[in-house]
């Protein structure tokens, strides 16, 4: 059981590690675009905007690749959950607002056929980063 | 027997905190160095300045004291068609080439005001910055509120291309 649920884990983190690393080149390869998505939700000003499009993608990747690794993975899945939460609360906000909106996670490659869709998927997302935080962090307990 | 075992795992929890805290601070960190070099090295991010001064919405009664400004319709061909602000020009990401010229047949160096269909979409931000960046249109500006700021407005409307 134990096994399996490491295994499964082990999964998870290239699974969550592919989905982030994707999503960060797609935005570092068009910042200036990623920003135009991030005004879009019409949540943060200009100047908060701005820094979020600089930094966000950066971290992303950052994020990505260090849940790869075994000493970085319970805080790089730490913090991917609060990116993915603060995903989940811009668009709702956004939706609710009654504004069109483009999250500009993925750019063209994946579209979402609505925005349930999306949500759903990362919510799904935010549980597998969240079992992965678990078991990571509870390994690193025993880390001397 | 039981305290020291109770102990060590104590220790070993808040060990696997401070090392969690400390780990996220070190991603935190390097990510912001990596976006402040390829910000400094790379220009993949607009300039600051100009989100300010270029891309910031305006209101429709900021935008009417400009002197004869171009309108720049960002919508699609269909909603342009449908109906469009009198005199504004079609201009899209979708044909980008194709509608440029009828806009540089008509700018004249004065200030362009784009809008699009709601309330805060990205095409009329994207065409901003497009005419900013790649064609050096210094004063362009997003109509806050967009096709419907016009529509609940006076302003003279027409169908067609």
């Amino acid at each position: 059981m134990k096994t399996a649920f490491s295994t499964l884990v082990l999964v998870l983190r290239i699974l969550v590690a592919g989905v982030f690393i994707f999503s960060a080149i797609l935005k570092l390869t068009d910042q200036a675009g990623f920003l135009d998505d991030v005004q879009g939700f019409g949540v943060l000003p200009y100047d908060q905007a701005y820094l979020v499009a600089l930094v966000l993608p950066w971290l992303e990747l950052l994020c990505g690749l260090a849940v790869l690794t075994w000493r970085y993975s319970a805080a790089a899945s730490l913090l991917m959950i609060g990116m993915n939460g603060g995903f989940i609360y811009f668009i709702r906000h956004a939706l609710q607002q009654g504004r069109e909106i483009d999250c500009g996670c993925f750019g063209t490659w994946v579209v979402f056929q609505n925005h349930d869709h999306h949500l759903i998927f990362l919510w799904v997302l935010m549980v597998a980063l969240a079992m992965v935080f678990v078991r990571t962090f509870m390994m690193a307990q025993y880390d001397d | 027997m039981q305290y020291e075992g109770a102990k060590k795992e104590a220790v070993g929890i808040v060990g696997a905190f401070t090392r969690l805290i400390v780990n996220c601070i070190i991603i935190l960190g390097v990510s912001s160095a990596l976006a402040g070099i390829s910000y400094l090295s790379m220009n993949s991010m607009p300039e600051f300045a100009d989100g300010r001064l270029g891309t910031g919405e305006i209101t429709l009664e900021e935008a009417q004291a400009f002197s004869y400004p171009v309108w720049i319709d960002a919508r699609s061909s269909t909603e342009y068609a449908e109906e469009h602000l009198q005199g504004a020009i079609l201009l899209n990401e979708d044909a980008w080439s194709e509608l440029l010229p009828g806009f540089l047949v008509v700018w004249r160096e004065q200030d362009v005001v784009v809008y699009c269909n709601s309330m805060n979409c990205n095409a009329a931000r994207a065409i901003a910055r497009r005419l900013r960046s790649e064609l050096e249109v210094p004063d362009v500006h997003v109509l806050q509120g967009g096709w419907q700021t016009i529509k609940e407005s006076d302003l003279p409307l027409e169908k067609g291309r």
